[in-house]
């Protein structure tokens, strides 16, 4: 037996594969999200409500990492704009050659904006790069005041933090100031917005926080 | 639970370096895994053993993983200590607080083959 150096990172072949969609995306003007949480937190009502207040202004598409179901999809279809739905039965998040194969069946000329709904998850989209401009991490208020502290890699990775659910927040007893605690101990420099999708609270400054970056990737 | 894939991407790192290197069968197989990569020893473990079986290259490889602690240092009262995971609750002042400088990498380090 021989002893081979290799030294080789496992997600290298990933990240090259990032690299080339960021690339893609950033000559094309196009602003990339990649939108992650647990099941439920909120990530399609977010899509929702996001196309609701763009309006027809800004040009929308989602690419959806609902591995089981189209129902997704379809919620979102229903605004009439391009949803590329990724199958690929069971895995536990999307890695960049998944979003690559989807960039192929988008018309990328004529999008402004692209999310990504990545699986349900907040442990494994963690480590992988699709080649998002910026990655949004959601928490919902039921999930609990103490739930960052348990996903430590995606809130030091993130670029926004939204708390959804925030109409329920008096009913979970939420406590505002552990999560502060925690934010600050993670990631102090992490922004974060108050959301309730029932009751729009917050969506001002999300759709402010989305404009703002929108502007700067058109350039 | 993403283990499996990165088993997976072990697997063809393997493959593809034994190719080049015309190496016929796997030996030991040692990784580096950073102590901020989340990723848990044991699944990957345990996903390496289910997944070697399809080559006969890798079928007897050992898979050793090591872990790369991380630097930790408290913003309070400045103590500084290594976490071999994500720690930031200091163990000296209790509070909460501690910035962490380290790997999240998982890396093949180097294997034995012949
Ligand atoms: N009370 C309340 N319910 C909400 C809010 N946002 C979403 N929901 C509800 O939460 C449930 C899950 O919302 P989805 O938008 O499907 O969540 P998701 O993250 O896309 O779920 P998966 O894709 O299955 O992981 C739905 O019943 C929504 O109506 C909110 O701000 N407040
Ligand atoms: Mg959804
Ligand atoms: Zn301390």
């Amino acid at each position: 037996m021989i002893r081979i150096k290799v030294g080789q990172d496992l997600l290298k072949a990933n990240d090259r594969i990032a690299r080339s969609n960021r690339e893609l995306l950033r000559s094309r003007g196009i602003l990339c999200l990649n939108l992650i949480s647990s099941p439920g937190a909120g990530k399609t009502s977010l899509l929702e409500v996001t196309c609701r207040r763009l309006g027809p202004g800004v040009r929308m598409a989602v690419i959806e990492g609902d591995l089981a179901t189209d129902r997704d999809a379809a919620r979102l279809e229903r605004f009439g704009i391009p949803v590329v739905q990724i199958n690929t039965g069971t895995a536990c998040h999307l890695d960049a050659s998944m979003v690559s194969a989807a960039l192929e069946e988008l018309p990328l000329g004529e999008i402004d904006l692209l999310a990504i709904e990545n699986v349900g998850n907040l442990i494994c989209p963690a480590g992988w790069d699709l080649g998002e401009s910026y990655r949004v991490m959601m928490l919902s208020v039921p999930e609990g005041h103490d739930k960052l502290a348990k996903y430590p890699l995606v809130v030091r990775k993130a670029d926004l933090l939204v708390v959804n659910k925030t109409d329920l927040a008096e009913a979970c007893d939420f406590d505002w100031d552990v999560l502060a605690r925690d934010l600050e101990a993670l990631n102090p420099a992490l922004e974060w917005i108050r959301m309730s999708c029932r009751t729009e609270e917050g969506v001002d400054e999300w759709i402010a926080w989305l404009r703002a970056r929108m502007d700067v990737s058109a350039r | 639970m993403h283990e499996l894939a990165l088993a997976g991407a072990l697997l063809d790192a393997l493959r593809d370096s034994a190719d080049e290197r015309g190496i016929r069968r796997i030996g030991r197989v040692r990784v580096v895994m950073g102590a901020l990569s989340c990723a848990d020893p044991r699944a990957l473990h345990f996903a390496f053993d289910v997944l070697k079986t399809q080559d006969d290259r890798t079928e007897a490889a050992q898979l050793e993983i090591e872990v790369e602690p991380a630097r930790a240092r408290c913003r309070h009262c400045r103590h500084e200590f290594t976490a071999s995971w994500w720690q930031y609750r200091c163990p000296q002042c209790q509070q909460f607080g501690v910035e962490l400088e380290g790997s999240d990498e998982i890396r093949l380090d180097w294997y034995e083959g012949e």
